[in-house]
């Protein structure tokens, strides 16, 4: 009986391998942008009020005031962010052009531990122009119930007009370019929001919020294999939002832009890095709500050298150093606006980390890394120690223990927001110290041999933050016209919090048309906000042979808890019943079809999806402000000629 | 709407089609004419309409078909609530169909699918609404039909479609019954 099992399950393990290979790039092509790729898995802590944007973190311990994920955008990261809403979706990159490459939890290159990869794709050796767009829409339209039924006002509900970027590019062995151009665009209104930013500004309660995104790039290769490549990459965003460090919708303007100059394989294993970050931001005009406009800049150089010490011995060695600028500009000549920042300021900070990996044997590895960061007078040491042993033949074992520090960045240190109608302020605080992070984790996996992915997972873990940087409400109000609540907060040093939790994966195929995805989190949340207790997602896939896939996905998390946002009757102005903070538990299903041709005439690949999201129309809500986000339809259409 | 068109037209162009090119001779168009009957506020405050249309199908299998087209109707109010505007009624649908033979030269036809349905409503009443007086919202239906091939192989078909569109604070639903008549 036993061996019985044995190969059924052998059997199982060898299907699903072929078939999770054969889908392994489906849950990408569910996205319409990066940020709602990655939201897709439950591993990463989303908050977002509205469709587009999403705030996402790999580390669940990551406050939603103060997300210390970093983007580590080509291979450099990214420390300039809108009012701390640090967005896959505010980075100049797209689909078509960027992969998301890797999240880290042992990467001490750069001053944050947790963080998450994007970088370019390889450029064709060939001239290639791609592309890929979508446009949709939610339902909820009222039509002829305005006329129909009494007391019924306008609602924007969000709309997806076409949106999407392409990108030419060309290659050989000596050099390559490419260029890319974007545009996104989404109402991110809705009847909740409406009543909020109408009363707010009505002369941008109806504008489209908007996106922009261009890039070029350029290497040469020379004979010693070493690369010279120029990067520049620009975003715009101009819009309605929630930021974290406001906590209360604003309507933003941001332009981001990047030059990065690369220098990769000097004396073979030497790589250096110059870029310069540019981020300037505007809060436009409201009621109560005055003008501010600033800027931020980075300038960084940074060096990584790799070193083969034997065949058994790697060590990697790297150091950063930062000139960070931040000012206040003045917004239109004669209106009165404030100051975002407390002062204008420079600083520098600077790191030296190293990484050393030794492997005992084929299948035994251990990893050590180190950091020691400088910022003002602030001196922190980060390091982690990563063992992963091969204990059967296809099943892997990953023990790691870390602990990183995080340094306070200027929103946190120097930011100021004043509703002058209510005289409430959010506040940044110039004597936070840095927060620490620590985790022990323990992954086990079972990893097909033929896909080289995950079949079976366990991955418990536990995690503890000191010192957490967080916004203490002084006081919250429910407003009297708009329902909106808002805070008077300063960010400060927070009580030490812990979290222990596990997460399980397991993949599986019940014939070689169906694969069923599944994961799930359950996770200790006593002490910790934010956190749900059970998250879990299913997706079954079944493929149509040359008819492409349809593809069923439910994802379900119980509540969570906000005490933040706790409003008592006596200033609930708005019901006057109070709100206790509680986020409600999401479950949503979504259908998805696409379909792949290749080729199509002209096109080399030409891909098709729809897909219907939240069929059920039920409450999906990630912050307890802003909309739920409810049933929409997504046509999305990509390819490459 | 335009933009539903298209895609609904693109996605039937190549939806279909292995071998990476289109087979026109599976491509069918024709025409519709259809009644409209819809419940709820919709019937209660306007009176029934006709629809006319023009409609493409793409034969996937022996029984299966890919559909889509567009139709026009002119809904106007029934004076039960003067401050109600007439409107213009467009739909789009995209529908995947199956036919099963019943009889020599008869099907039985049955399918489903999405629609985007875009209300423009018209006159002073609709004023009030400002830029927004052209609203689209999706519906989701199911279909059922009885075909018969003559005329030289073309196809007439008598049709019932039942449709929820995804309205707010309630649904709207309308009924179709018509015929379509593909002569190409």
């Amino acid at each position: 009986m036993k061996m019985k099992l044995k190969i059924f399950f052998l059997i199982v393990i060898a299907l699903t391998s072929n078939s999770i290979c054969q889908f392994s790039k489906i849950n990408e092509t569910f996205g319409m942008r990066m940020g709602s790729t990655l939201s897709h898995s439950i591993k990463y802590q989303e908050y977002r009020s509205t469709r587009f944007l999403p705030v996402v973190n790999n580390f669940n311990l990551n406050r939603w005031v103060s997300s210390k994920t970093t983007y580590i955008f080509n291979d450099l990261p990214v420390n300039v962010s809108l009012l701390n809403m640090s967005s896959l979706d505010l980075l100049p990159a797209n689909l078509i052009t960027n992969e998301i490459t890797d999240t880290y939890d042992s990467d001490l290159r750069f001053q944050s531990g947790h963080s998450i990869g994007i970088s370019s794709i390889t450029i064709p050796d060939e001239f290639s122009i791609s592309f890929r767009g979508y446009l949709g829409s939610q339902t909820g339209d009222q039509l002829i119930h305005f006329f129909t039924r009494d007391n019924t006002e306008t609602t924007n509900i969000n709309k997806i007009p076409p949106s999407g970027a392409i990108s030419i590019s060309n290659s050989n062995n000596k050099w390559g370019y490419r260029l890319t151009a974007g545009y996104y665009g989404f109402f991110s209104t809705g009847s909740e929001n409406d009543r909020i930013i109408s009363n707010t500004n009505n002369y941008y309660f109806n504008k489209l919020n908007k996106q922009i995104l261009t890039s070029g790039n350029i290497f040469y290769q020379f004979k010693n294999n070493e690369i010279l490549s120029l990067d520049f990459n620009f975003m715009s965003y101009y819009g309605w939002d929630i930021p974290p460090f406001i906590t209360s919708f604003v309507h933003l303007e941001n332009y981001f832009h990047r030059f990065q100059l690369s220098l990769k394989n000097l004396f073979g294993n030497l790589n250096l890095y110059l870029k310069k970050d540019e981020s300037q931001g505007m809060i436009n005009p409201g009621s109560g709500i005055l003008p501010s406009k600033f800027l931020q800049t980075e300038y960084s150089f940074y060096s990584l050298w790799n070193l083969d010490l034997s065949e058994s011995d790697k060590l990697e060695i790297s150091g950063d150093i930062n000139l960070y600028k931040f000012k206040n500009l003045s917004y239109k000549d004669d209106n009165p606006f404030q100051n975002f920042f407390n002062e204008d300021k420079d600083f520098i900070n600077y790191g030296i980390a190293s990484k050393y990996v030794h492997s005992f044997t084929n299948t035994f590895q251990s990893t050590l890394n180190l950091r020691y960061t400088k910022q003002n007078l602030l001196n922190t040491i980060s390091g982690s120690i990563e063992i992963k042993e091969k204990i059967f033949k296809n099943t892997l074992l990953n023990f790691s223990a870390e602990s990183y520090s995080y340094v306070p960045n200027v929103t946190e240190l120097y930011g100021n927001f004043t509703r002058t109608d209510l005289i409430f302020s959010v506040r940044g605080n110039s004597s936070l110290k840095f927060s620490r992070s620590n985790k022990i984790s323990l992954d086990l996996s079972y990893i097909s041999e033929f896909s080289g992915l995950s079949v079976l997972q366990i991955n418990p873990f536990f995690e503890l933050i000191q010192n957490p940087i967080d916004q203490n409400t002084l006081q919250s109000i429910r407003t009297e016209n708009t329902g909106e609540i808002l805070r008077d907060a300063q960010y400060v040093n927070g009580s030490n919090q812990k979290l222990f939790g596990s997460y399980f994966l397991i993949n599986a195929v019940f014939n070689k048309n169906i694969v069923v995805q599944s994961e799930c989190q359950i996770a200790d949340n006593k002490e910790v906000e934010y956190i749900p207790k059970f998250k879990s997602r299913l997706d079954i896939i079944l493929s149509l042979s040359k008819y492409g896939n349809i593809a069923a996905s439910w994802f379900y998390r119980t509540k969570s808890y906000w005490s933040e946002f706790t409003v008592s009757k006596e200033n609930d102005f708005y019901l006057e019943t109070g709100f206790d903070g509680l986020l409600p538990q999401i479950s949503v299903v979504s259908l998805y079809y696409d379909f792949t041709l290749k080729p199509f005439y002209i096109f080399n690949i030409l891909h098709f999806k729809i897909s219907l999201e939240n069929v059920f129309n039920s409450t999906q809500k990630y912050l307890p402000i802003g909309n739920s986000l409810n049933r929409t339809f997504v046509f999305a259409i990509a390819g490459e000629l | 709407m335009a933009y539903y068109l298209i895609l609904g037209v693109m996605f039937i162009s190549v939806t279909c089609v292995n071998s990476q090119e289109i087979e026109w001779e599976r491509v069918s168009g024709g025409i519709s004419i259809s009644y409209l009957q819809p419940n709820g506020d919709m019937g209660k405050y306007w009176n029934n309409s006709f629809g006319l249309g023009g409609e493409l199908k793409y034969e996937l299998s022996k029984r299966t078909y890919l559909a889509t087209g567009i139709q026009f109707s002119s809904f106007s109010k029934n004076n039960i609530k003067k401050s109600v505007p007439n409107f213009y009624f467009i739909s789009i649908p995209l529908e995947i169909k199956f036919i099963f033979l019943i009889a020599n030269g008869l099907h039985l036809s049955t399918g489903g699918g999405i629609q985007s349905n875009t209300f423009m409503f018209l006159g002073p009443e609709a004023e009030k609404l400002d830029d927004n007086d052209t609203e689209s919202e999706f519906g989701i239906f199911i279909a059922l039909g009885i075909e018969t091939i003559s005329f030289n192989e073309h196809t007439l078909e008598f049709y019932s479609k039942y449709q929820t569109i995804f309205s707010s604070p309630e649904q709207i639903g309308i009924l179709f019954i018509g015929m379509r008549f593909f002569f190409f």
